[in-house]
């Protein structure tokens, strides 16, 4: 991993974001209330939660990619690239030509559906040289040499030829292998990946997995990787982020969340995915009560108030603060306010 | 104990043509596949896509004919019916006993119907109920499936997705079904979601005596739901075994590579895998001769490009490989039995 000057420097920091919704005729929809994310050069950051939960729009955030009716209301997102001066994305233009010189260049995104978000009227190759030629002014003839290696490197047999070949004569994995080759395309700082493998079949998935890791480390970049499997997370993230309705409810390194989770929401979580074991260790799943309530309805304090079995007084209206414990962060009023009346029961 | 269902050498082949005058290209998404199921078990179908796990539960509900080979089904009490043989006519009085839990819980439920209707239909083609018997049937099993039935005037876009596959649930279980098949029950539900419809599941199994075929291709709700798996590959059966067994030892290659590919949520078990994954599925079009996994597996020999393996009984699993009796595979379970302590803190 190359290391500089600033290695303890975080590359991308997230500062109190909150991501709002407008519409002519509602009021706005606030999709992400409170995230505060840090992640360190060449680490893997998974966001973690259920289906609205606002983990897409933060990651798309980022690079300014959500629908233009989305506005980031508060906070900072800075991103440090090495051996660069520290921009605030959020306060960039979306159209900004400081943008559009990180986006796709230090940092890169992969999808969920390589299909539809591949240009099906162009060629693989000619779009990953695309990427080359803007970014790097590369003269086409390089460029397409570029492109070969890049998919020779991500694994996608007889890469000649299959830099010819439209995104639709390619299978579901290949799809996905030439998006990774034309995000790596200008060596990116950061890739952001959106559930890159749920569309897949699972031993697909399990090699785009590989691959990603292995690429990681070839290049030393960083990843911040939106999944809703913690499976997934269990086998890729140094560090996790669990959200819950637009609000981090819990974070830090995998291990330690894994081992002892704080959040009720996240031992919840945990405790609704079958585990592998035999039999006679197999336990009853215990599901979330209900259903995650719309964001318009979201407590003012701790939006998991509606369907924690441990809620009190303070939850529904006051806002927990980040809480250490261990050797992460959560936040939950058990932890603080009621340290000694209730320990979180596991 | 007899089979309540038996499958006995169903081919089903696909044939269409590309435009109007283009050649005839046919598709076999099921070859020769055989199992049973037997009464009050759960058995798990899995496979990746186009390997004919949703082909099958197709062809057992008689959604489509089969090609080649019988589907029997013995009803307690009653001779056995060949389903395969029957017309549309004479197949309707069981398909009240065979019923069907569809995966996609927004496409599989009429939006322009009520959720009353929904769930009454089946009723009323059967002529089992009507007036205010049907109401109260339909309201109790919708109770019964965790949703008031206060609720049943609404129609399905106001529930969300579990709800909406609670009512799929009840639209099956209303004909107080012997053979429920479940394709993809909880794949497009949230984790959370999917553990409350999987109790569910097993709960209505215990209390209406049901058995379940259940379609996936997640190995871990398999694990936790089924009591034997059956593991498809390309149109074929590749390995039958009690659910223990198949994952404490796996026979079959494709097995051991579908394990291994199963992220655990457990980053201690983190492990750099053997690399035993290789390839992509070929296209069903151009299904290899010979063992149909032998492009991918790490122990194909000339004998398995040649000869294709036929099921065969090893151990407690019935297998289709040609080493199967001396492949010492690896399971998904932990080497030492150590019960788990996520959770508590």
């Amino acid at each position: 991993m190359p290391q500089t000057p600033m290695a303890d420097r975080p590359l991308l920091k997230i500062e109190d974001v909150e991501i709002a919704f407008s519409s002519p005729d509602e009021a706005d929809i606030v999709a992400v209330r409170q995230v505060d994310l840090a992640l360190s050069p060449g680490k893997t950051l998974c966001l973690v939660g259920e289906s609205g939960c606002g983990k897409s729009v933060t990651a798309r955030a980022v690079l300014h990619l959500n629908d233009q009716n989305a506005v980031i209301g508060r906070g900072r997102i800075l991103f440090s690239p090495p051996g660069e001066e520290t921009v605030d994305i959020a306060a960039l233009k979306s159209d900004s030509l400081a943008l559009r010189k990180i986006r796709g260049n230090q940092i890169a995104m992969i999808f969920q559906e390589p299909m539809s978000s591949l240009s099906p009227v162009h060629t693989v190759g000619d779009q990953i040289d695309e990427m080359i030629t803007l970014h790097e002014g590369l003269k086409p003839r390089e460029a397409r040499e570029r492109t070969v290696s890049l998919l020779d490197q991500v694994g996608v047999p007889g890469p000649h030829e299959r830099a010819n070949s439209y995104p639709f004569q390619l299978s579901g994995g290949l799809r996905q292998r030439a998006m990774i080759a034309m995000a790596l395309a200008c060596k990116p700082a950061l890739l952001i990946a959106d559930e890159p493998t749920t569309a897949l079949d699972m031993t697909t998935q399990a090699q785009i997995l590989d691959l990603l890791k292995e690429l990681q480390e070839d290049y030393g970049m960083a990843m911040l990787f939106i999944t809703h499997d913690l499976g997934v997370v269990a086998e890729i993230a140094d560090e996790v982020a669990v959200m819950y309705l637009g609000d981090v409810v819990e974070q830090g390194d995998v291990f330690d969340v894994f081992r002892a989770p704080r959040h009720p929401y996240t031992q919840a979580l945990m405790r609704s995915i079958p585990t592998i074991a035999r039999k006679k260790e197999r336990q009853r799943l215990s599901p979330i009560k209900g259903t995650v309530p719309s964001a318009k309805d979201r407590p003012e304090g701790c939006s998991f108030t509606s369907r924690c079995p441990y809620a009190f007084e303070p939850c529904a209206g006051t806002k927990p603060d980040r809480t250490p414990v261990g050797n992460h962060v959560a936040r939950c009023h058990l932890l603080t306010e009621g340290a000694r009346k209730a320990e979180v029961p596991a | 104990m007899t089979a309540l269902l038996s499958v006995e050498n169903v081919s089903k082949t696909f044939s269409f043509r590309s435009g109007w005058f283009g050649p005839l290209t046919t598709l076999d998404a099921l070859c020769d596949v055989t199992l049973s199921v037997a009464p009050g078990e759960t058995l798990a179908v899995v496979g990746e896509s186009g390997c004919g796990k949703t082909t099958l539960g197709r062809s057992i509900v008689r959604a489509q004919p089969v090609t080649a080979g019988k589907v029997t089904y013995r009803p307690p009490g009653h001779d056995p019916v060949e389903l395969t043989a029957l017309d549309k006519r004479t197949m309707k009085p069981w398909r009240r006993d065979i019923r069907m839990i569809f995966q996609d819980p927004m496409s599989s439920l009429n939006p322009h119907m009520r959720v009353f209707d929904i769930v009454a239909e089946p009723l009323r083609i059967h002529r089992l109920a009507k007036g205010h018997e049907l109401e109260e049937r339909v309201a109790s099993v919708l109770e019964k499936v965790g949703i008031p039935s206060d609720a049943m005037g609404r129609y399905p876009h106001a529930f969300s997705g579990g709800q909406r596959q609670r009512i799929g649930i009840a639209r099956a279980l209303v004909l107080d079904p012997k053979l429920v098949i479940a394709d993809e029950a909880v794949s497009a539900l949230d984790v959370s979601i999917q553990a409350q419809v999987l109790n569910l599941l097993e709960d209505l199994k215990d209390e209406f005596g049901l058995t379940y075929i259940f379609i996936s291709h997640d190995l871990g709700v398999v694990n936790y739901i089924a009591d034997r798996v059956v593991v498809m590959y390309l149109g074929h059966v590749v390995e039958n075994a009690p659910t223990e067994a198949l994952f404490e030892r796996p026979r079959h290659p494709y097995t051991e590579v579908l394990l291994e590919a199963l992220p655990i949520a457990d980053p201690t078990r983190r492990v750099r895998r053997a690399k035993t994954v290789r390839g992509e599925i070929p296209y069903l079009g151009s299904r290899p001769p010979g063992c149909p996994f032998h492009t991918r597996c790490r122990f194909a020999e000339d004998r398995c490009r040649a000869e294709r393996p036929a099921l065969r009984k090893v151990g407690e699993a019935e297998v289709a490989c040609h080493f199967a009796e001396t492949l010492e595979l690896k399971g998904a379970y932990e080497q030492t039995p150590a019960t788990r302590t996520f959770a508590k803190a």
